[in-house]
């Protein structure tokens, strides 16, 4: 193995050390140096005290698995109705020509100024707030499976084609192969947006649980150490979400950029 | 000898652009025919008429109808052919998969192929841990799988160095051989056209027609220390005649 081969001891450990210094930096500015007000930012000690009273209290694991009910039921339909529309629309492109400017037109409006609007279709309980979680993560599906399909390898095509494959067939054993790197590239950006919108969704009306109701109730409240300890909290949720689809990405399309 | 296909002045036209113009030559049962021509020269849609993939606008092309089915196909970016999401081994079954074959007959045939064309690799890795070598017997073996009357070969050779170049022209010749083909080879290399043909037909620029057919003298299954006899290059000479200086 040439040296530049060798794994690197320190690559595993790159998300812990860079968290220990931003804690570290933490630690002297406000608990140590107190350079900054307790008011903005509260000791790290008194944040993590928090956090513990959150969890063993059961409060934090409520308001989590609420806001991770919500989102999961949002993002999955998005999913499933997004990469299913994309697919379609991918395989007639005269039809994608004409929905184009449609999904652009939804894709420019920023999602949380449809929340009203949610609130007036779906009304003021879980179901905006699964809409909210919906609507992005089918539009970021819909176009990134559409992309797929349409830039699928014409020499592949043609090859089924002189095989004898059927439009079916060439469906089924290529194109949707080829479309499944694009499909993933939108399954991710999909799934940190659809969790911010999640979040975002449960700080206006309608809901006594969930992170962002939480957060916001700490706001108003000026619980300053609660909204640092759910804030960890979430972070740690999308990285971790974040991490998990990446492994489920390359284990299903280890094959692509090598072929 | 019989003719396994017969095209009778064949054209294909796309809106004003005329690609090939009255194009007619035979291909007949057992003979190693190589097709050389420029770059661009519709060599791609002569053989998509072959397969049935394109239609001619204009002539005939006899005994289409009985090859259909049975022609074996291998492809110029063998790479960007096969199914990298699949292993060597799925690749090579697909287009008796795409039949309908029973599964049984399917690993049947396979090992019947193994057993003769003996790679010496494993065909369950995927196709991007391959060797371009290693991937083109993939290719070849998907070919042969259908068990093909007519073996068409486009270019095969062109991403592969020298060396392996000779090695898989020999293959060739062996498994044209062995498996009793007829085979098409495409090819924009004098030498390879003029060494692995019994026959060559020399295309012109587009729009394309025959420009000669040459018979080549030498018996089959050839070395390729008859590249550097006089014989060769006395061949060479005169099938340069036909090619056309860009």
């Amino acid at each position: 193995m040439s040296p530049s081969n060798k794994p690197n001891p320190w690559e595993r450990y790159r998300f812990v050390v860079g968290f220990g210094v931003l804690l570290a930096f933490w630690i002297i500015v406000v608990d140590i140096g107190q350079w900054v007000s307790p008011l903005l930012v509260p000791p790290l000690g008194s944040v993590l005290e928090r956090l513990g009273q959150l969890v063993l209290s059961g409060e934090l694991a409520q308001n989590t698995l609420a806001t991770l009910g919500r989102w999961v039921q949002g993002f999955t339909l998005g999913v499933v109705a997004g990469t299913l529309a994309g697919l379609v629309l991918g395989v007639f492109p005269r039809v994608y020509a004409f929905a184009e400017g449609v999904i652009e037109f939804f894709r420019a409006m920023p999602v949380t100024a449809i929340f009203p609007l949610f609130l007036l279709m779906f009304g003021i309980g879980d179901e905006s707030k699964i809409a909210m979680a919906f609507l992005p993560t089918f539009l970021l599906m819909l176009i990134n499976a559409s992309y797929g399909v349409l830039h699928a390898s014409p020499e592949r095509r043609r090859a089924m084609r002189i095989f004898g494959a059927t439009r079916w067939q060439i469906f089924r054993h290529v194109v949707f192969f080829e479309a499944l790197p694009q499909i993933f590239i939108g399954l991710r950006l999909a799934l940190s947006l659809s969790l911010v919108v999640a979040v975002v969704a449960e700080m206006f009306i309608g809901t006594d649980t969930g992170l962002g109701q939480r957060i916001y109730d700490s706001y108003l409240t000026n619980s300053v150490t609660t909204l640092y300890a759910l804030l960890l909290v979430l972070g740690g949720l999308g990285y971790a979400l974040n991490k998990i689809s990446m492994a489920i990405e390359h284990r299903v399309v280890d094959w692509a950029g090598k072929a | 000898m019989t003719a396994l296909l017969t095209l009778d002045r064949v054209r294909r036209v796309h809106g004003e652009t005329v690609i090939l113009d009255d194009v007619s030559f035979a291909v007949e049962e057992g003979r190693f025919i190589t097709l050389f021509g420029p770059n661009g020269c519709g060599k791609t849609t002569l053989m998509n008429i072959l397969t049935g993939v394109d239609t001619p606008s204009g002539g005939t092309l006899h005994g289409a109808e009985s090859v259909r089915g049975h022609i074996g196909f291998v492809f110029q970016d063998y790479r960007r052919t096969l199914l990298p999401w699949r292993s060597g081994r799925e690749n090579i079954l697909l287009p008796l998969r795409l039949r309908g074959m029973d599964r049984r007959e399917q690993i049947r045939r396979l090992d019947r192929l193994v057993a003769k064309m003996n790679p010496d690799f494993d065909l369950h890795q995927r196709i991007y841990t391959l060797s371009g070598g290693q991937a083109q017997m993939i290719g070849l073996m998907r070919a042969l799988i259908i068990e093909p009357r007519l073996l068409i070969l486009d270019e095969p050779f062109s991403a592969l160095d020298y060396g392996r170049t000779l090695a898989y022209r020999q293959l060739i010749m062996t498994v044209a051989r062995d498996f009793n083909l007829t085979t098409l080879f495409i090819s924009h290399d004098l030498e390879e056209a003029l060494y692995l043909g019994d026959e060559v037909i020399f295309l012109t620029a587009k729009p394309t027609r025959v420009r000669e057919v040459m018979t080549i003298p030498f018996p089959r299954h050839r070395e390729p220390s008859l590249l550097g006899t006089p014989a060769f290059a006395a061949l060479k000479l005169k099938g340069l005649a036909n090619v056309e200086l860009a």
